[in-house]
């Protein structure tokens, strides 16, 4: 695998029973760009990414992360690739009964031997850099949805990973907060080189941040098209030109 | 000049009078974070008045940098050792940056408050919850009430579809694990009561002993007991669960009352089975109390039948009836109550799923007390 690419996805199918959901799906994203994997309601964004980042196995196909094989691979060494990586939920997946500095903590605690003076001041940096300082002693039902998708970004960026992946970040944010998180993941890929994989169907989010989009099609389960949304957006294929220009 | 080394990364000390430098070569990542932190950086600068910490030499770096500069930092202020960063690469200060003094957004800071004020005002909190808690349990039982008059006057707006799947749940499902511990209370009570009455010589009087206690107080009690910990703790769960998905506010913006949507079903079946559980723990229990007799006392099951006639009256089973009607009504509403009281995400259905319990079993033993008492005066 070349060295500019942080993952490959190779033929890979998804099958619920009967059901196909995925098919043949061929992808490479590029180290340190915003790549938006975008697609209709029931096109199997989230059930692509959920194969990607190993909480599901694919029915068939490969995936490389950061060079190395991520599926399929022995489970000691997906664990261990899972250690490049950090998602951020849909709903923020933050442990309920934990503050945000505990659910921040929990990665150092696991993977790190930082003293606690380490820890206090990575968990000050992370929740700082989501803008969410002064809330460390804060349960995530003590504060909102959007701060709650601010900190579980805070979260996946603990370790310093080489990929962010992000459901739907913009989902159930007003313009503003979802402005500002677009803005912050900008910021963060600009500044840490972070590659970001974005899975959401926000039009206004693709134009803004990505840097290059694959568009999933409901009706054929793969990938009909990819490229920079400014392109695809005057595509010649009329299923592409009519998801970025919202008709139907 | 002091060395150590690791891997992929090497940190050097320098001192000349009262300068420390400590120079430092290779990856300053998580990764390394046990070798970095096994130096003892405090135990150099003892008496030291500079510290320059020099990266010419820096390779990788992430978070872990930026952390142990600023844990080293705040040290030096602390001792006033002056503190200075050498050399470091663009790239890295721009990164140091970056982490240090963002702030995207105008933070919202949680209050610090003295331990005194913190205790009163956490106090205050109980007293103002206890009330509310109070206030909304009334409210929530005339609502109830209000339905509950429904199953007469108007029965057809009472969900029944669900009726049948609830009383299989609440009844049928609690009836093996009811009567077997029924039926081991009831051989513990004979037993016992056989080590004493045969002192006595009053062999005889064990029905009596095992019939009379299961009958008004035990099988009650204990199925109630029971049921609390297995659907009333389900009620809550499920009702807390719907909530916290929506579910319910769903249903009332349809325009669906919930009392009669989700509450009243669970409460008849649990009115109607309990009772009925009871008596089969009744019958359980009096067969475990004619097994530790025979066991142990010069008694037959004939004779021991023919005593159980002669002590237990209507009114024993009766008022064990009563009882079991009154707790099923309890457990019932709690369960529904606290499942209603869920509020956010998945541990405060935990929290009311075990409030649930505690607060119905309190509650049952609260009115068997309550009933012990009256139910004589009352000739029952």
């Amino acid at each position: 695998m070349q060295d500019e690419i942080a993952i490959k996805v190779s033929n890979l199918s998804k099958r619920y029973g009967e059901n196909l959901i995925l098919e043949n799906i061929n992808l490479e994203i590029k180290r340190g760009s915003i790549v938006c994997i975008a697609g209709g309601s029931g096109s199997g964004k989230s059930t692509l990414l959920r194969q990607i980042i190993g909480l599901e196995e694919p029915t068939s196909g490969e995936i490389y992360i950061e060079d190395q094989k991520f599926y399929p691979s022995k489970s000691k060494e997906s664990e261990r690739i899972k250690k490049s990586f950090g998602v951020m939920f849909q709903m923020g997946g933050l442990i309920a009964s934990m503050t945000l500095r505990e659910n921040i903590e929990l990665l150092l605690r696991t993977y790190t031997n930082l003293t606690d003076a380490q820890m206090s001041e990575i968990v000050r940096i992370k929740l700082t850099s989501v803008g969410l300082q002064g809330f460390e002693d804060f349960i995530p039902s003590e504060i909102s949805g959007g701060m709650k998708k601010r900190a579980s970004l805070a979260r996946a960026m603990t370790i310093d990973p080489e990929i962010l992946f992000f459901d739907e970040p913009s989902s159930g944010l007003d313009p503003i907060t979802a402005s500002s998180l677009d803005y912050l993941i900008k910021q963060l890929n600009k500044t840490l080189k972070t590659t970001m994989v974005i899975v959401t169907h926000d039009l206004e989010s693709i134009f803004d941040i990505a840097d290059e989009v694959f568009l999933l099609d409901t009706q054929s389960h793969t990938i009909i098209a990819n490229g920079k949304p400014d392109v695809l957006k005057k595509s010649d294929i009329q299923i592409v030109y009519n998801f970025f220009n919202r008709k139907f | 000049m002091k060395k150590e080394k690791s891997n992929n990364c090497e940190i050097k000390l320098e001192r000349s009078d009262k300068a420390v430098t400590c120079y430092f070569t290779g990856d300053f990542i998580f990764s390394n974070s046990k070798f970095i932190n096994s130096y003892n950086l405090k135990k150099e600068l003892k008496g030291a008045k500079s510290l320059s910490i020099d990266f010419t030499n820096l390779l990788k770096y992430d978070s872990f940098l930026v952390s142990w500069l600023n844990v080293v930092n705040s040290y030096c202020k602390n001792k006033n050792i002056e503190f200075k960063i050498l050399n470091i690469s663009d790239e890295a200060n721009q990164f140091y940056d970056f982490l240090n003094f963002q702030n995207i957004k105008e933070p919202k800071l949680k209050e610090k408050k003295s331990l005194s004020v913190a205790f009163f005002e956490s106090f205050g909190d109980l007293i103002k919850r206890l009330i509310s808690d109070g206030i909304n349990f009334l409210n929530f039982l005339g609502d109830n009430l209000k339905s509950f008059s429904k199953v007469f006057w108007s029965p057809g707006s009472i969900r029944w579809e669900d009726f049948p799947n609830q009383f299989i749940l609440i009844g049928i499902n609690a009836v093996p694990i009811s009567v077997l511990i029924l039926f081991l209370i009831g051989l513990i009570t004979g037993y016992q009561g056989a080590l004493l009455l045969k002192d006595f010589g009053a062999d005889i009087y064990i029905a009596d002993a095992v019939g009379v206690s299961l009958t008004r107080e035990l099988s009650p009690l204990m199925v109630a007991i029971i049921v609390a910990g297995r659907s009333g703790s389900a009620f809550t769960a499920e009702i807390g669960s719907m909530k916290v998905s929506e579910e319910i506010d769903a249903l009332k913006t349809m325009g669906f009352n919930i009392q009669d949507f989700l509450v009243m079903p669970r409460m008849i079946s649990m009115i109607i089975s309990l009772p009925i559980i009871v008596m089969l723990a009744n019958i359980v229990g009096i067969l475990g109390g004619l097994v530790a007799s025979i066991g142990t006392l010069d008694i037959t099951m004939t004779g021991y039948f023919n005593r159980m006639q002669v002590a237990l009256d209507f009114n024993d089973i009766l008022s064990g009836l009563i009882k079991a009607v009154i707790f099923g009504f309890v457990i019932a509403l709690i369960g529904c109550f606290r499942g209603m009281q869920v509020s956010g995400g998945a541990e405060s259905v935990g929290k009311y799923t075990t409030s649930s319990v505690v607060t119905s079993i309190f509650h049952i033993i609260l009115i068997d007390a309550v009933f012990t008492i009256l139910f004589p005066i009352l000739g029952i």
